[in-house]
């Protein structure tokens, strides 16, 4: 489960998949008002962690770098 | 001739060696196309033993294993060739046959067999089933580029991705992807991948592409290496073939769990689009809203169902009915009550007519009169006078005033 990790820490595909494990609950029948109002607010903070991760993201490029001695992972220059 | 120098009787050994001098004398370098057939490999010697025939006519060939290992593909029946030899006579049966030093293939050319051939091995082998093909996280975090640091692929992927997916973090792992050392370099990429991810020098990686520009059949030939093929198949990370045009297939495209036709094509198929799930995301905060709204709104409106129900409102409706029947009570009080006073109202008013029948006046009316007389009072130490009615004749002596009452007036009188 995504509960896991803590918020600033779970992957994208997590909040996302996580999000979409919410709206099925929403839409299930057994849902309860209490649970409604759970997910509904798990629901919007989740949306808007992941707004703030698509909305902030930056392409990371790294290299493998091989030399005789030992392989690095550095930043890629073009 | 040699015709000339024979002997008189010849040993069998003496004419086929004559024989074997004089033809491959003559045929130390020839060129013969035909079809193979028959053929086989020596399971001990590997050497390779078929025939060449044409439609009317057909020779033994011979292939040595020193010559046969250079062969990039595998001789089959059927197959049209033109092969590079000489004649060879074996005098111990007293055959000759072509000692075959290159094959050529017609038509099709010998790469294209080579990938045919060792296509059709793998797959019997089930490196391309169907069930080994691992499925692609639909977020990547982490994907390796295994691909040459230099030309557009590496920059055609990195403009695709960071415009659709720029949550990707891609980790570029230089090789060559051209001529002989190609293949090995791919290879111990994706060997040295699992270590890096072990030594925590790499993080956890979703994806590897493998993805080199388009080329010939032989600059993509290190691509159809079997021992890449199965380099491929053995990795555990999910891998994406991305190699040459859309047309070009490869045996690594085939063993690969995902073949994207070319490596752009690669980076949006690994990728899911930013724009989209920026939609989705709206879609998805605004049905929540939605959502929860309905489903408050459907609370208040059960509660509000709820208070009107029967059940529900039945002591109020106790208390109504209280209401009316008291209503209902006190309708009937007054309405006895004013029927009684009516009925009384109305006996007094035949009351009222019948003493007004034998009232003096209405006597008076008829014609009688009343006789009244002065009495004096003295009698009674009174100091006035008041009428009497005088009811009886003797009571009135003569000159005595008497008043008489008619209806309508009074009249004084003297009795005579």
């Amino acid at each position: 489960m995504a509960q896991k990790k803590s918020k600033s820490e779970a992957s994208f595909e997590d909040s996302f998949t996580r999000l979409e494990k919410i709206l099925e609950q929403l839409e299930g029948d057994d849902c309860t008002l209490e649970d409604t109002i759970k997910l509904y607010e798990e629901g919007l903070n989740l949306t808007k962690v992941c707004y703030d991760k698509l909305n902030n993201a930056e392409l990371r490029i790294k290299e493998i770098n091989k030399t005789a001695k030992a392989t690095e992972v550095k930043d890629y220059k073009a | 001739m040699m015709q000339a120098n024979l002997p008189e009787i010849l040993t069998v050994s003496e004419l086929n060696s004559y024989i074997k001098v004089l033809i491959e004398e003559n045929f130390r370098f020839v060129h013969l196309i035909g079809e193979i057939s028959n053929f086989k490999i020596h399971t001990q010697s590997g050497h390779y033993y078929f025939t060449i025939k044409d439609e009317s006519s057909q020779i033994n060939a011979v292939m040595w294993k020193t010559r046969n290992q250079s062969l990039l593909f595998t001789p089959e029946d059927g197959m049209q060739v033109v092969v590079k030899g000489r004649v060879t006579v074996y005098p111990a049966r007293g055959n000759y046959q072509v000692e075959v030093w290159e094959i050529k293939p017609q038509g099709a050319g010998e790469l294209q067999y080579r990938f045919e051939q060792l296509k059709q091995k793998l797959f019997e082998e089930g490196l391309f089933d169907e069930v080994h093909k691992k499925p692609l996280p639909r977020y990547p975090q982490n994907v390796v580029m295994i691909t040459s640091k230099t030309g557009a692929v590496l920059q055609d992927f990195i403009n695709i991705t960071k415009r659709r997916y720029p949550l990707l973090n891609i980790y570029l792992c230089p090789v060559s992807v051209q001529g002989v050392t190609a293949a090995a370099s791919v290879i111990e990429a994706l060997e040295e991948i699992p270590l890096l991810i072990k030594n925590k020098k790499l993080p956890p990686i979703d994806i590897i592409v493998i993805a080199r520009g388009g080329g010939s059949i032989e600059d993509l030939w290190p691509f159809n290496d079997e021992t890449l093929a199965r380099a491929v198949f053995e990795c555990e990370i999910p891998v994406v073939s991305a190699v040459g045009h859309e047309v070009d297939f490869t045996i690594c495209d085939f063993v690969a769990d995902l073949r994207a036709p070319t490596p752009s094509a690669a980076a949006e198929i690994i990728t899911p689009d930013i724009r989209e799930l920026i939609e989705n995301l709206d879609k998805f905060s605004y049905f929540c809203r939605s959502f929860v709204q309905a489903k408050l709104d459907g609370y208040r409106n059960s509660i509000r169902e709820i208070q009107g129900s029967y059940y529900f409102n039945r002591p109020k409706d106790l208390i109504y009915n209280f209401y009316q029947k008291l209503d209902d009570f006190s309708k009937s009080i007054t309405n006895i009550t004013n029927n009684r006073v009516n009925g009384l109202k109305n006996e007094i008013k035949f009351y009222k007519k019948t003493l007004h029948h034998v009232s003096p006046d209405n006597n008076l009316k008829k014609g009688y009169a009343i006789i009244k007389k002065k009495v004096d009072i003295d009698d009674m130490r009174l100091q006035f006078e008041f009428d009497k009615i005088v009811t009886r004749a003797s009571n009135l002596k003569k000159d005595e005033e008497v008043e008489i009452k008619f209806y309508d007036n009074k009249k004084n009188a003297r009795i005579i």
